[in-house]
């Protein structure tokens, strides 16, 4: 190994850190909700402080979202790798899921009431 | 060599910029000039937007569209077109009015008589049309209901010309009319060029187009109770979203709620478990008819007469007890943390 | 030339080993996408002993074939976009005197972007890039150890990074 190659590893991970630190910084966190969304289109809102079972089947596929203990997991995909199952459940921060296959994303956020509104109908 | 240390570092910032979401479409044209026009009139607070080349003149002249609509339009104008009908048990309708007589008679039929306009007198009775509100005796509600009866109004839609079958009815277009005058601004856009607008006469939401970057207006629909909160969002374009509810207007008397919303049937406010009706409809008129008419209905008649008309308009409905319906053709661009049921249409 | 294709018919079996392999091996880091990328051994050790079009045949061979056997349509299309990105990434590092380790660990970092932004593309979701930074490790820390596995290959071979 030269030493540039030690640079430009270096300079990677300085990448890295500065990204990583930057989107802790200014990331969201305390979001109450957890969002799924197909090809970015919400599909479902739920809270995560209220325990329960959602089936989402789409035209992709079955996914299965459990909210339970204020953390969103998806227990089941009917997709080829079934990755979305192992990955980290979704809290208040940050975190996402992602079935790539179904081309699928679960993600905290704000609630309906909180989401940017036009106007209002009443 | 430092170039290429600097490369991947690039290379990330090059991405990390190309993916902001948040980043402004920054088409001159959405930036150059957008137009709003706050005010009263109808007896509500309108706000009117445009976005786009000529937005301010289509937004003074909006605006003095609906005026002139609450003019010809005022029950409690002596000297309105409707206020003149009334006095004189008929007359010739403008053309306003031909098209709002023509929507109403029939929504009349196709409601089986949920939307009733000659339900005027009633509604005198209970003051809610001057704010003296007191619950009528049953013998004024009896005859004043004698005199509720669209199928009595003559209309030829030829000349105009409208007579009433009973002596003494009077009407009201005040179940369509900012619907219409929603559906009349749209109009005014569209032939001034403009291609986004937005329009809210007193919670009557009606767009044109998409938002100026594209994507879909997304439009509240609001809780029944004091909360303030929301029901729910629903994101369309070129829609009317359009809500009836008793707490838009109502009286206590003796511990009683009594509301606005007066089921031609019987003279009464509808009491039939439902709280709130939003009715999404690409006619700002029919929106707002078919916003009465099926919080008259209740939840079960509203839903089979979406059924029948499913192609038509779709409904979000609140009952008392908290339980939500959306029907099936907005339900998917229909977001809420409450939980809710779809209704499905007939196959 | 019959016998350099047959070669490099060897290689892309190898690195299908490689996938197949690591597939067996339930790794699981939490975040989608993170693995040790074994069949990059031979691309990389392919930029050595290989003409350039070369090695990208026996990469896109070796993604193609694991996506027809194991994958579907969308894995195919990801691991495209990675290995494609990777390749040439790597490939001017090379050519610009970077030695095995760094180029593996600027491609192993580059695949993972080329994969992150297809499957931003897919899902059409930004968000996806949070995992931007712990995939530029990932990337950098498993390319830095196949570049040294690479180094002890190509010694067998009698050739130096």
């Amino acid at each position: 190994m030269k030493k540039k190659d030690l640079i430009l590893i270096v300079s990677i991970l300085a990448v890295a850190a500065v990204l990583g630190i930057g989107f802790l910084l200014f990331g969201r966190s305390g979001q109450t909700y957890v969002t799924a969304s197909v090809d970015g289109k919400e599909i479902g809102r739920w809270p995560l402080a209220k325990d329960r079972e959602i089936d989402l089947d789409t035209d992709y596929g079955h996914n299965h979202l459990s909210i339970s203990g204020g953390e969103a997991k998806m227990t089941e995909a009917d997709c080829p790798d079934g990755l979305c199952k192992y990955q980290d459940a979704v809290k208040g921060g940050d975190n996402l899921i992602i079935c790539l296959p179904h081309h699928l994303v679960i993600e905290a956020s704000g609630g309906a009431e909180q989401a940017d509104t036009d106007t209002v109908a009443k | 060599m430092k170039r290429h240390a600097l490369a991947p570092l690039l290379l990330a910032a090059a991405l990390l910029a190309g993916c902001g979401q948040s980043a402004p479409s920054s088409s001159p044209a959405a930036e150059e000039e957008n137009a709003t026009a706050d005010f009263f009139a109808m007896d509500t607070y309108m706000s009117v937007s445009a976005f786009g080349e000529g937005s301010q003149e289509a937004v003074t002249e909006a605006e003095a569209e609906v005026h002139r609509l609450d003019a010809l339009l005022s029950t409690g104008e002596a000297a309105s077109e409707v206020g003149k009908i009334n006095a004189d048990g008929g007359g010739t309708l403008s053309e306003d009015g031909q098209r709002l007589m023509e929507a109403s008679l029939q929504l009349y039929e196709e409601t089986g008589g949920c939307f009733d306009i000659s339900i005027y007198p009633v509604m005198k009775l209970w003051g809610f049309t001057d704010q003296n509100y007191r619950v009528p005796s049953e013998e004024e509600l009896r005859g004043a209901l004698e005199l509720v009866d669209a199928s009595a109004v003559r209309f030829d839609a030829a000349s105009g010309e409208v007579s009433f079958e009973k002596a003494g009815m009077q009407i009201d277009f005040g179940g369509i009319a900012k619907g219409y005058a929603s559906s009349r601004i749209v109009e005014i856009f569209q032939e001034k060029g403009i291609a986004h607008g937005l329009v809210n006469l007193g919670g009557n939401v009606q767009a044109l187009g998409t938002k100026p970057d594209g994507s879909d207006w997304r439009i509240g629909i609001q809780r029944p109770d004091e909360t303030g909160g929301m029901l729910g969002v629903v994101s369309i374009h070129d829609c009317a979203v359009i809500t009836s509810g008793g707490y838009e207007r109502y009286f206590e008397e003796n511990g009683k709620t009594y509301h606005h919303i007066i089921d031609p049937a019987d003279g009464f406010p509808s009491e039939n478990g439902l709280v709130s009706v939003s009715i999404i409809c690409a006619d700002g008129m029919r929106a707002d008819g078919l916003s009465t008419s099926l919080f008259v209905m209740g939840r079960e008649k509203a839903l089979d007469y979406w059924k029948a008309h499913s192609s038509e308009f779709d409904a979000v409905l609140l009952e008392e007890d908290g339980s939500l319906w959306v029907t099936a053709g907005i339900a998917d661009r229909f977001t809420s943390d409450l939980e809710f049921t779809v209704v499905k249409a007939p196959d | 030339m019959a016998k350099k294709v047959a070669f490099c018919g060897m290689l892309t079996a190898l690195a299908m080993i490689f996938s197949y392999v690591e597939a067996l091996i339930p790794v699981n880091f939490g975040i989608p996408g993170v693995k040790l990328g074994l069949a990059n051994l031979v691309v990389l050790a392919g930029l050595w002993i290989l003409r350039p079009h070369e090695v990208l045949m026996v990469s896109v061979s070796r993604i193609i074939l694991i996506s027809l056997l194991f994958g579907n349509g969308v894995s195919l299309l990801y691991s495209l976009a990675g290995g494609i990105l990777s390749f040439f990434v790597m490939l001017g590092l090379k050519k610009a005197g970077f030695s095995g380790i760094g180029v593996s660990a600027a491609g192993g970092a580059a695949h993972n972007i080329g994969q992150l932004a297809t499957a931003a593309l897919i899902v059409q979701t930004a968000g996806i890039f949070w995992y931007l930074p712990v995939l530029l490790l990932s990337g950098v820390l498993t390319g830095v150890l196949i570049g040294i596995l690479t180094g002890r290959v190509l010694a067998a071979f009698g050739k130096s990074a």
